[in-house]
């Protein structure tokens, strides 16, 4: 099973987590794991005929509880530690050949109370530190179930690419004793030359220093760190967003867009209120039929080159 | 406040499995039951 190894040369954790090598690869879709179970035809995950959302314990889980025992292979300079958390199964609609984009504003509305409960609930559990919620979606992404869902992971540790946004969220509080994430959503709707989406509660726009093709973020307008803090206007204001900034996704190249989708919280322990909740939107096509590939630059040393500027990609994703 | 409830059932091999259903949905299955009376 999984266990925890420190990398002391980027002083991250690595999930290592080998019997997820022989989890189910792209079935075809009689055959979809993730559909209802009809009369007669095989058991899937899900026991029931029809469903409107569903989430459950995935089956190849890289993080579990309790945790696997650790194995004897670590020493003073190589750290392990417990895989401690819990990995679930978000999916989104019992149509197998749907997405997000497709979904009523009322169904991803309705998602938005999910994803809530479910950041309350697995933020509660002593042992979570962080709870990660996310989407890979596409072939291109590297997805394994093409059926609509997401995925939580409840962590033992705050991943990295938050520690950082939290770290610079303190320290700008510090130097100006102002948000940061509220000051880039004051100089992306400066000129608004970057906005792809914007209404009275959400902002999404290709930041100003977008790494992948077609990047998107998306703030809330107010200081919130998590869906914990929404109002009832502010979930509904996400839905048309969500709905908004999606079917511009899909139009750009007239073909269901392939991204990831990470839900940046706070943390569930401790006092963060100098951090500022949104969604971030990876996609990998950089045309209709190239990808971009995460080479020798961005794999090997860290630094992203983008081949088109981010107030271009804005424009195209506005439809000018 | 979007009424939504939740049903938690244990699979087989252990592993919990959650339903969230809604009150939209509930309201247009009675108005669907309330037509064919």
């Amino acid at each position: 099973m999984s266990e925890l190894r420190w990398n002391p040369q980027l002083r991250q954790w690595v999930i290592v987590a080998a019997h997820r090598q022989d989890r189910t690869h792209l079935p075809p879709a009689e055959f979809c794991p993730l559909c209802p179970t009809l009369p007669g035809a095989f058991p899937t995950e899900v026991p029931a005929e029809d469903y409107e959302i569903v989430v459950f314990e995935n089956k190849f889980p890289s993080l579990t509880l309790p945790p696997a025992e650790l194995g004897a292979l670590d020493s003073e300079l190589y750290k392990t530690a417990p895989a401690a958390g819990i990995c679930e199964v978000v999916l989104y609609s019992s149509e197998h050949n749907s997405s997000l984009a497709e979904a009523s504003v009322e169904h991803i509305r309705n998602l938005i109370e999910v994803w809530t409960d479910r950041y309350l609930e697995l933020g509660s559990k002593e042992e979570v530190e962080y709870v990660y919620i996310f989407e890979n979606k596409g072939e291109a992404i590297g997805v394994t179930l093409s059926h609509p869902h997401g995925q939580i992971y409840a962590m033992p540790f705050i991943p990295p690419v938050i520690a950082t946004e939290l770290a610079s969220a303190r320290q700008h509080k510090e130097e100006r004793g102002t948000c940061l994430y509220c000051d880039i959503l004051q100089e992306e709707t400066k000129d608004g030359s970057r906005l792809v989406v914007e209404n009275e509660f959400f902002a999404a726009f290709v930041p100003f220093f977008a790494r992948y093709p077609y990047e998107v973020h998306l703030y809330p307008k107010r200081h919130l760190q998590s869906f914990a803090h929404f109002t009832d206007e502010e979930k509904q204001g996400l839905a048309q967003t969500l709905k908004e900034l999606l079917v511009k996704y899909d139009e750009l190249f007239g073909f269901s867009l392939p991204y990831i989708m990470a839900i940046h919280q706070a943390p569930t322990k401790g006092e963060h209120g100098e951090y500022h909740f949104h969604f971030e939107f990876y996609p990998l096509n950089r045309t209709a039929t190239k990808l971009k590939y995460l080479a020798g630059v961005e794999s090997g040393a860290g630094t992203f080159i983008t081949d088109m500027s981010p107030e271009d990609q804005a424009k195209k994703l506005r439809g000018e | 406040m979007q009424k939504m409830k939740k049903k938690v059932v244990k699979k087989e091999d252990g592993r919990y499995i959650i339903f969230y259903t809604f009150a939209e949905k509930e309201k247009k299955e009675k108005k669907q039951e309330g037509s064919h009376e």
